[in-house]
């Protein structure tokens, strides 16, 4: 059977942006292994489009990118289009919800990894119990990264970024790789430990050191595992 | 962390390590995209809201964790 993957990449804001830079990574190493790879960009980020092409294509591993909430994941950002379910993001903003306890079952019997804050708290773990074949990786609060203003319009320069993202990209890597979801995110949670060392060394200079550590610290202790451990794309 | 919760000390030490942060750095928040200058948390840290609890949260949780890594190699 051959692989399929999907991949959200809405696109906003700050935090959007440097996701669906980093996004590029793997998409390209997917691709490369001969991976079809399915990636929304923000307009397609939308929750009837999203259901229909995960029922569609059957990916066996799906990829949330974007803003989300203990039980929700967002997608691109509203239209005001008041039929459409919507989490209030930042200010007035409002982001559409693509995936929430209503249709959870998408998820069922595929590997999910969310981005979307605080996801895996409890939309998560329920997903994780709809079968035996199913895992959910995910942040049980909220993913804070750090960026570098002076390399904002080129997210990819921003090495301060990169200790923040790279843990992330990792993960899929590893899953991509052929790993199962416990060996992934085992290496995912030692890159955060690499990144975690070095800015605790004599390398790095205390203001830095100060600036960063604690909030790595903080995000490799919020992501976590759900459900079957041992499931792999092969 | 309610407001009031937290004493002075935590606090003081907080805001004294985010001072030291570089003004060029800053946070985005992926539950709201929001983005934090230095000077922002400083001042969520000083009106003890939400997120300046949280902030104070994970310092404190982070210093504890990296006394114990010290300790450990003592």
């Amino acid at each position: 059977m051959s692989k399929v993957i999907f991949v959200t990449q809405p696109q906003h804001d700050n935090m959007t942006s440097y996701l669906k830079e980093y996004s590029k990574e793997y998409i390209d190493f997917a691709n490369e292994k001969g991976i079809e790879v399915i990636n929304f960009p923000e307009d397609k980020c939308n929750r009837k489009q999203v259901e229909s092409l995960i029922s569609g294509k059957n990916p066996q591993l799906v990829i949330l990118n974007g803003h989300g909430s203990p039980d929700a994941i967002c997608g691109r950002a509203s239209k005001g289009d008041k039929s459409t379910k919507c989490l209030l993001v930042e200010g007035e903003q409002e982001d559409e919800v693509i995936i929430d306890m209503d249709n959870k079952n998408l998820l069922k019997s595929r590997i999910t990894y969310s981005l979307a804050c605080a996801s895996a708290k409890c939309l998560g773990r329920e997903v994780a119990k709809l079968d035996k074949t199913t895992a959910f990786i995910g942040y049980e609060d909220e993913l804070i990264i750090i960026t570098d203003s002076w390399h904002e319009c080129k997210p990819k320069e921003d090495a301060i970024a990169r200790a923040f993202l790279e843990p992330s990209n990792r993960l899929v890597m590893s899953i991509l790789k052929g790993n199962d979801v416990e060996t992934a995110y085992k290496k995912s949670q030692e890159c955060f430990q690499k990144w975690l060392d070095y800015f605790q060394s004599d390398k790095i200079d205390v203001r830095t050191s100060q600036s960063i550590a604690w909030i790595l610290y903080d995000n490799m202790n919020c992501q976590v595992l759900h459900g079957n451990l041992k499931l792999s794309l092969n | 962390m309610a407001k009031g919760d937290v004493s002075g000390e935590v606090k003081k030490l907080v805001i004294e390590r985010l001072r030291r942060m570089p003004p060029n750095y800053k946070l985005l928040v992926g539950s709201s995209g929001k983005s934090y200058s230095r000077e922002d948390l400083i001042s969520c840290v000083e009106k003890e809201n939400e997120f300046g609890n949280r902030i104070m949260r994970m310092q404190m949780n982070y210093l504890r964790s990296f006394k114990h890594k010290v300790e450990a190699h003592e």
